[in-house]
């Protein structure tokens, strides 16, 4: 740990002469290809609206944890979090509505469960720092736990690369080939769950979606193959979060929210470079 | 399509005859509470029913009504609600006031929703308990001073004696033939005290402190212990800071050589812990007393439980 703490001090910037600020840089630095891999896949799979209700639904989780009587209420937003993404995708499957309606259903439900508990408990604005994110206050615990998750995803990516595409491309199609379909998509919907509900305390639930989103349906403007997909979509992950935390230290302006606001101007020039290369 | 609507009609119906029939069985019940607590005092006069906005008043009035005998205090909030920023009353509040005599508030802007009691119940008698504190001024996380009282008066014991000697007055005043037992309350909550101030006294003898607060409150407590607020970030009072900020409040922490954060257990606790590990500082969590134990010696084992913190960091 010293030794990126040193490394970075070694860097042109004054906002690296501060501990919090090497820790919110790493935990970008970290956010960044996790978002960028799963977001690959949520755009392909026109999940959008679905890690939204997953955001959301962190409040439940906290919630939960809180009449639980934890200090730290990460468990039980895991919790929550995989039981909603799991119920999400089975009641999607039984195609009683559409997949927008169902999702805006939980949506709203896990959204008013986590207000009620969170409010009837006394004074939700204890709980208003998970609104908007705080990077500034990530410690090395975090550090360690967000690295882990993004080395389990991208060694579970390995193998699964190829199934999802396919499954991303046609499910009828992936079930021919012998593809599990129901575990892939269930497997899949809890990595997010997961990296969603890590990553929350840093980003925060109105920030955390389009963090997922905007790098890959930028990426999706610009390139034509998987592959350079993939790593577009890395590349402009990192480059907003970097670039969104740097502004938010010069401009004193919020971190996560500068964030998105990098992001949301990489796609608004993907868009416009996109349209005039066709 | 008709049977549906004729369900929903029928569902809706027999909810509310359902919720109808469970609120006659409540107030038969505090009606009967109500006739057995009458039996047992026979002549004395109707109940006095008080009403604290929330969890230090409450505490203050446990002890200047402690042991009277028909007198019913009541806290409108939940006990862990905190301070009350931008609290709204829900409709338990307002049955709550509905049959409230006296409603007890802490003043100085603390209950934001004051305009919609005296609204409602023109005619409750209110005693803002902050009266004759000597308050401070609240400041943003610059020091910079605001144009408006720090609320957070209770957090003095000086001033939450006179608190209690104002919830004495508004309680003789509307219950003539206890006064003499709230005086006599007040007068053995005030006598409580002088351990927390003699410790505080001890404290005032010590070379003054430079400390950051992370509480609003904790400005008062500190005053009266010697010790000067140079910073602090106020994440109670709506002020999470910006990376830049953190920035000069950890510049502010090693100019001024500040060796003690002094934080709740709430939201601010994580920036005092991030600052502490910035500058080398120790933090120090205390209790603002907002929530907790509902019982009449909260307050003084609260105030020894922080002066205690406070002579062990600086000795």
């Amino acid at each position: 740990m010293q030794v990126i703490y040193d490394f970075l001090e070694m860097m042109p910037f004054s906002m690296f002469s501060y501990d919090f600020m090497k820790n919110a840089f790493l935990a970008a630095l970290l956010i960044a290809p996790l978002f960028a891999l799963l977001g690959t896949m949520a755009v392909n799979n026109k999940m959008a609206f679905f890690s939204d209700a997953l955001g959301h639904s962190a409040f439940t989780g906290i919630g939960i944890g809180v009449l639980l009587g934890m200090d730290r209420p990460l468990l039980s937003m895991l919790a929550f979090g995989i039981f909603l993404s799991l119920v999400i995708t089975k009641v999607k499957a039984a195609n009683m509505a559409s997949a927008d309606t169902i999702i805006s259903v939980f949506s709203s439900c896990a959204m008013a469960l986590g207000i009620v508990i969170l409010a009837g408990n006394g004074g939700f604005a204890k709980y208003s720092s998970y609104l908007v994110g705080d990077i500034l206050t990530v410690g090395s615990q975090d550090l360690a736990l967000l690295l882990a998750v993004l080395i389990g995803v991208y060694v579970l990516w390995v193998f699964l690369y190829n199934p999802l595409l396919l499954l991303s491309i046609n499910r009828s199609l992936a079930a021919s080939r012998g593809v599990r379909v129901v575990l892939l998509e269930n497997v899949f919907v809890v990595m997010v769950a997961v990296a969603v509900m890590v990553s929350i305390r840093a980003i925060g639930v109105l920030m955390i979606n389009s963090l997922l989103i905007l790098p890959a349906a930028s990426a999706r403007n610009i390139t034509h193959s998987a592959r350079s997909y993939h790593w577009m979509t890395t590349v402009l992950a990192l480059f907003s979060s970097v670039t969104g935390l740097i502004v938010s230290y010069y401009q004193n302006t919020s971190a996560g929210a500068t964030m998105v606001l990098t992001a949301a101007v990489l796609f608004l020039l993907t868009y416009i470079y996109g349209k005039i290369r066709k | 399509m008709k049977k549906i609507i004729a369900l929903c009609l029928i569902s809706v119906l027999s909810i509310s005859l359902f919720t109808a029939c469970g609120q006659k069985k409540q107030t038969t019940d505090t009606q009967a509470a109500l006739e057995t607590a009458q039996d047992t005092q026979q002549d004395m006069a109707k109940d006095l029913q008080v009403v604290t906005s929330f969890y230090p008043i409450y505490v203050l009035a446990l002890n200047v009504t402690d042991g009277v005998e028909g007198v019913h205090v009541v806290n409108m909030t939940q006990p862990q609600t905190g301070c009350l920023h931008d609290y709204e009353l829900t409709t338990e509040d307002m049955k709550t006031l509905e049959g409230a005599d006296v409603f007890l508030i802490n003043g100085l802007g603390m209950e934001g929703f004051l305009g919609d009691v005296t609204g409602n119940y023109p005619d409750l008698y209110i005693e803002d308990t902050s009266q004759n504190t000597s308050m401070m001024e609240a400041e943003d996380d610059h020091g910079h001073i605001e144009d408006a009282p720090n609320p957070h008066v209770w957090l003095n014991p000086s001033n939450a004696i006179i608190q209690a000697q104002n919830i004495c007055d508004a309680l003789s005043q509307n219950d003539p033939a206890n006064a003499a037992a709230y005086a006599k309350n007040t007068e053995a909550f005030i006598q409580s005290l002088d351990g927390v101030m003699q410790s505080i006294q001890s404290l005032q003898k010590q070379p003054q402190q430079k400390v950051a607060a992370f509480h609003e409150g904790f400005a008062y407590l500190a005053e009266i212990c010697n010790m000067d607020v140079e910073t602090g970030v106020y994440v109670d009072e709506y002020q999470e800071p910006s990376a830049k900020e953190m920035a000069e409040i950890s510049e502010d922490i090693r100019e001024d050589s500040i060796r003690l954060l002094l934080t709740a257990d709430d939201a601010g606790k994580k920036y005092a812990d991030t600052l502490a590990a910035e500058c080398g500082a120790t933090v120090l969590v205390m209790d603002p007393l907002t929530s907790g134990e509902t019982n009449k010696d909260a307050y003084r084992l609260g105030m020894e439980r922080n002066v205690q913190i406070l002579i062990d960091a600086v000795s």
